[in-house]
């Protein structure tokens, strides 16, 4: 072990702080030490300190912000579609002194970034999507969230069959998805989703920008995404430039969840430019 | 079956009435406590070799009150001079945070210690234990079996170089071997499938804790059908071993109140003093949480997964009555215990019981009187349950005998050289030039260094034949001034002397160098037929007498060459 290692312990450990862009105030999180990195929730998980933040924080100085009206469904002033949220992360990342970062955007979040980086191709060094919504796929579309109901939700956000993931300590501890944090928080982000999208959450011209995007991209989706279809990722995966698609087995839309130990070596893997297996995943 | 018993020695004086902060930090440990603690449980250890135990483990966790040995090692070396003749053991050592040599050494020692008695144990760790020893979760489990792979090397080779992606070692032999040949069986908790399947490939007893019966009984199912096919061996009940708590008293409803108020304490103190909860990347897999899912899928009936302390007598007792099923404690009578603890063994298949008795903060006074009863009224019960012979453990590599076992070991040459003489060697003083009217001598005259500036003597030693090998490897060949091919009938003299008197390691004809075609080749080289020891300020020469009349060896030509490989001793003698 070098001298250098800077352990888990540490990446463990993370503030709150909050800034104010304009008339915007805007919470995140932040930990670990490294090159920058812009870590965007997803529908749901956006306010705790997890093990994918952890793992991150142990090669980078990880900011998690969270999306402003994201949990309340009160938007700030300026935000009317999803992607008007980028301006408002552009002017977090000038605050904080960056000039380049790397990007992490998991589905809702995955939408804003791959629009942010294909804005301004020079601003992002490495970039990750995870099951990222916004593509409009006719022959697999977007499942209609709102119309489902908490059975139907849940199986098309998990891939695991039973309620319960297992994590933790003394060779793990069962967790029961349904009932937990995140399956609530995923039905208030789909609230917050519908009200900026006005029902249809796809951006027509998301699909030309890919193009655009000029950082090396690693692409993850969970095999069984229930709400955007592996399809969606494979094309996003030709549509960039530099990008490779890693597919999840046995995950559905929140891999960091049900395969979280995949996911943060697959990530963890692609920031070091290591190329080692990951137990899992496979490449597309 | 074959019983033992671990204690998890856990603190008894953490404070009831803070919040779950009491895990963070060891503000509310006295040191008297823990002494007296410490005292207790070597004492209630001590009796079962009285009481007819198979023998005794030390485990270890650390930054917890959940258990305070932090170095089982220690508390197995305290067993071992408490007991005569039973078996004490570890469950074992965490080798995230240790040296895998240091682990041999250790083991090989308490084996020694105990004259054989001793059981090694290794173990993975809890992440607590990584974050704070700051060791990389990322690699842990790579690390762990490269550690294991380590460890026996050092318990069963005479002296290896290890070159590891985590650890490189030269020349490690270790003092003392130990008593049991080979050291084993290892034991180790194997939960997940990569450490059921390490132990299976290594023979490695699997310990199972805090789980439903049914729990146990998919895990040694696992390990019994990954042993089986991918290889190749039958495990029988004496590869696994279930651990319970227990409690007796004579009645059931006083070991169950007295039970439940322990278990209650036992969750104060067990889980992890970590402040961040989620779970720690790297640490685990998948794999193995997909494992656990799908036994806890099999057995989550109605399984608690803690138990506080709450003001709800009726619910407490309930949550108890729950976990006492699944047994995280057998509480009860001795009959009640026995009958639970039969149904366990014979439906998960185990052929070892590790039993624990000081459950959470049960008092010294109730875990003597809980072991007598358990002895006296369960253990002859459990005896003749899942019989079987003991463990065989197994040595992947080449036991310290293998030299010994060689077939025509005589034909080996000395092998632990760690010099070789040379035309270049420092010690090269001067060609030796005797014309004569016969035969004309030439040669090298070598000198071994005056004492070494610190006062250090230096030798050289020629090793000679003896059972092991025939003698350190000699190597010669020579040329005239032009290539011209030197007699066979030459004669070869290598001798040592201190000026007095002269000691020759070899004599012979060139020829038997010249006849062999590649002096290099594996066992090919002469060898020296005596021993002999060259001390300070010795002379070494190596001398050719060639025939009248034939060509003499030019020394300095491209193909005039010696080689001796001896053992060149520098005793340091520095403060």
């Amino acid at each position: 072990m070098s001298e250098q290692y800077l352990g888990v312990g540490y990446a463990c450990q993370f503030l709150k702080k909050s800034l104010r862009l304009g008339d915007v105030r805007l919470e995140y999180l932040t930990g670990g030490k490294g090159p920058p990195l812009l870590y965007l929730h997803g529908l749901a998980a956006w306010n705790g300190w997890d093990t994918d933040h952890i793992a991150l924080g142990l090669t980078n100085t990880v900011y998690a912000p969270i999306l402003p009206g994201w949990k309340s469904g009160e938007f700030p002033p300026g935000v009317h579609r999803v992607t008007d949220y980028a301006a408002i992360l552009r002017q977090l990342i000038g605050a904080l002194g960056d000039s380049r970062i790397d990007l992490i955007g998991h589905s809702v979040g995955g939408w804003i970034g791959a629009y942010l980086a294909s804005e301004e191709p020079g601003l992002v060094n490495r970039l990750v999507l995870v099951d990222a919504l916004g593509l409009d796929v006719p022959d697999a579309p977007i499942a209609r969230l709102e119309t489902l109901d908490e059975e139907a939700l849940f199986r098309a956000a998990f891939s695991t069959s039973g309620a319960m993931v297992v994590a933790g300590d003394f060779g793990g501890v069962p967790i029961n998805l349904r009932s937990g944090m995140t399956f609530r928080q995923l039905q208030r982000g789909i609230r917050s989703l519908m009200a900026l999208t006005g029902g249809h959450p796809t951006d027509p011209e998301l699909a030309a920008r890919l193009a655009t995007i000029a950082a090396p991209t690693l692409v993850v989706w969970g095999e069984q995404d229930g709400v955007a279809p592996l399809r969606h990722g494979e094309i996003m995966a030709q549509a960039i430039p530099h990008a490779r698609l890693a597919i999840i087995e046995g995950a559905g839309h929140i891999p960091q969840k049900e395969k979280g130990q995949a996911f943060v070596r697959l990530i963890r893997n692609f920031l070091l430019d290591n190329r080692e297996e990951v137990a899992g995943v496979r490449f597309a | 079956m074959r019983i033992y018993n671990l204690e998890e020695l856990t603190y008894p004086g953490v404070p009831m009435n803070f919040g779950p902060e009491v895990r963070f930090t060891n503000r509310f440990c006295d040191p008297k406590v823990a002494a007296q603690t410490y005292a207790e449980h070597l004492e209630e250890w001590a009796l079962c070799e009285e009481l007819g135990f198979d023998g005794v483990f030390a485990n270890e966790h650390h930054f917890t009150g959940f258990n305070i040995q932090p170095d089982c090692n220690v508390t197995a070396a305290a067993l071992i001079q408490r007991t005569k003749r039973i078996k004490v053991g570890v469950l074992g050592n965490v080798l995230a945070l240790r040296h895998p040599v240091a682990v041999a050494e250790a083991f090989a020692s308490l084996d020694c210690m105990s004259n054989g008695r001793f059981m090694p144990g290794v173990v993975r760790g809890l992440p607590q234990e990584y974050i704070s020893y700051n060791a990389d979760t990322f690699t842990g489990r790579e690390r762990f079996e490269e550690a294991y792979a380590i460890i026996q090397r050092c318990l069963n080779e005479e002296i290896f170089d290890h070159d590891g992606k985590h650890w490189k070692l030269t020349g490690v032999s270790i003092w003392p071997k130990p008593v049991q040949k080979p050291l084993g069986p290892f034991w180790m908790p194997a939960g997940s499938m990569e450490s059921i399947r390490f132990a299976a490939r290594n023979h490695i007893v699997s310990c199972q804790v805090f789980q439903p019966t049914a729990g146990f009984k998919e895990v040694f199912d696992a390990y019994r059908q990954v042993a089986r096919e991918e290889f190749g061996w039958e495990a029988g009940v004496e590869q696994f071993a279930g651990a319970r708590f227990v409690h007796l008293a004579e009645d059931n409803e006083t070991a169950m109140a007295e039970g439940e108020k322990a278990l209650a304490y036992l969750f104060r103190v067990l889980g992890r003093p970590i402040r961040n909860p989620a779970p720690v990347p790297g640490h685990a897999s998948d794999h193995s949480y997909d494992f656990r899912r799908d036994i806890e899928a099999k057995v989550s009936d109605d399984r608690a997964d803690t138990v506080g302390p709450t003001s709800d007598a009726k619910a407490m007792r309930a949550t108890f009555e729950r976990m006492r099923r699944h047994g995280w404690c057998v509480a009860g009578d001795p009959d009640f215990v026995a009958k639970w603890l039969e149904d366990d063994a014979s439906q998960a298949g185990y052929g070892n019981l590790i039993v624990s008795f000081r459950l959470g903060n049960l008092s010294h006074e109730q875990v003597l009187r809980s072991k007598r009863l358990f002895a006296q009224h369960v253990l002859p019960r459990l005896r003749t349950l899942n019989q079987a012979p003991e463990p065989k453990p197994i040595a992947h590599i080449a036991p310290y005998e293998v030299r010994q076992a060689e077939e025509n070991r005589r034909e080996r040459l000395y092998h632990d050289f760690n010099y070789v003489l040379s035309k270049d060697a420092i010690e090269v003083v001067d060609e030796i030039h005797q014309p004569a009217t016969r035969e004309r001598t030439v040669g090298w005259l070598m000198r071994v260094p005056q004492r070494h500036i610190d006062g250090s003597p230096t030798e050289i030693i020629f090793p000679g034949p003896c059972e092991e090998h025939r003698g350190c490897a000699l190597r010669l060949g020579l040329a005239g001034a032009n290539g011209e091919t030197i007699s066979p009938r030459a004669k070869v003299k290598l001798a040592a002397s201190d000026g007095q008197r002269e000691e020759t390691v070899f004599e012979g004809d060139y020829g038997a160098f010249s006849r062999i075609p590649d002096q290099h080749a594996p066992e090919a080289a002469l060898a020296a037929q005596r021993r002999v020891v060259a001390g300070d300020g010795w002379s070494i020469a190596l001398t050719v007498s060639v025939p009248a009349n034939t060509p003499e060896p030019d020394l300095e030509a491209e193909d005039s060459f010696f080689e001796i490989e001896c053992f060149k001793q520098v005793l340091t003698v520095s403060a």
